[in-house]
């Protein structure tokens, strides 16, 4: 940590368009070009240190991913918590917009924001100060044709009350090719998530990945015979089978 | 499945059998689909890794299909009230 303190001017520096430098206030006015972090921790330090200082950097910006400062952490809750008081309270986050439907219509959809963008930089946007306001419009707009191609998202149609709908992506080839899918809202019952079932997971220190993808096929496996709807036994059964094909639950270790 | 929560949206972070740290913030994100019925749902939990255990920072959304037709049934009427009241800033297209 002692090289991200030496490299504080670089920090502010670069375009940390991205989630947690969003949040933690340090991308600077006018944005840059979307490009990876890397770029951005490669070319920041590179222009301002040696080589090696540089690497260094590197190397402590990816410790610092990993594990998250206690003021990143509380942004991560103070965020999470807005967005969940927000949602529950009918907080007006909803905002007007046009989706494209798989038969070309252009249905009008209001989507929650906390629903769909719970990871994403732009849930933070109506928590924040307002005069960040102007810097997380562009920080929304420059995430959103990345974040929309490769995401899906859990929206609501409003012709369709009661009903789910998730683009899966808006890539031909993704699942789903951004078709607009109706299913029951009782569709979620049989999905153990992580704070609704206590032991689905059994997060905690020293569990490696391998052994949570373990934990959660078995918790997923277990609740798949108790479901009653065929459809939805079906794809809770290719949930788990999907799990066994992944030695960890990010896509870049598959 | 999940990811890490980074200073991207997904995140690089530590390898299936690094265990975990705490401090480490990451989601899990179990996805029901089925392409011959056309539905899927998917939600997401951010998780951080405390001391003792975890702590799900999105414990305070609602997660049962009754809490979400609430939400959902509130979030329309206030579309409706505030339809061309409300400036929507962000991305609006």
């Amino acid at each position: 940590m002692t090289i991200c303190t030496r490299c504080t001017r670089c920090w502010k520096d670069g375009p940390m368009f991205t989630k947690t430098g969003a949040m933690a206030g340090l991308f600077p006015p006018g944005m840059g070009e979307p490009i990876t972090e890397d770029m951005q921790f490669c070319t920041a330090p590179g222009r301002n240190f040696s080589p090696t200082i540089a690497c260094e950097a590197l190397y402590g910006s990816q410790e610092m991913r990993r594990i998250k400062q206690p003021e990143e952490i509380r942004l991560f809750a103070r965020g999470e918590y807005g967005i969940g008081a927000g949602s529950t309270c009918g907080h007006p986050v909803t905002q007007g917009r046009r989706l494209r439907s798989r038969r070309g219509r252009r249905d009008r959809t209001y989507i929650p924001r906390a629903w769909g963008l719970r990871s994403d930089v732009r849930c933070q946007h109506n928590v924040w100060p307002k005069r960040l306001s102007k810097a997380w419009t562009i920080v929304g707009r420059l995430l959103s044709s990345r974040s929309s191609a490769t995401r899906g998202r859990l929206r609501f149609s409003r012709r369709r009350r009661r009903s789910w709908i998730l683009p899966c992506g808006h890539r031909p080839h993704s699942p789903g090719g951004g078709a607009v899918q109706p299913g029951p809202a009782e569709s979620i019952q049989p999905l153990p998530t992580v704070a609704t079932s206590p032991h689905c997971g059994g997060i905690r220190p020293g569990v490696s990945q391998r052994d949570l993808v373990k934990n959660l096929r078995g918790c997923h496996g277990t609740s798949t015979s108790d479901i009653a709807e065929d459809y939805l036994r079906v794809a809770a059964s290719g949930f788990v089978e999907m799990t066994k094909m992944r030695a960890s639950w990010a896509t870049t270790w598959t | 499945m999940g990811h890490y929560l980074d200073m991207n949206v997904i995140g690089a972070g530590a390898a299936p059998d690094e265990p975990l740290q705490p401090g480490m913030v990451f989601a899990i994100e179990p996805l029901l689909f089925c392409n011959a019925n056309q539905f899927a749902v998917f939600i997401e939990d951010n998780v951080l890794v405390t001391d003792t255990g975890y702590e799900v920072l999105s414990a305070g959304l609602p997660y049962t299909a009754d809490e979400v037709e609430t939400v959902d049934d509130k979030h329309h009427f206030y579309a409706r009230k505030l339809k061309g009241k409300v400036r929507c800033d962000g991305v609006s297209s």
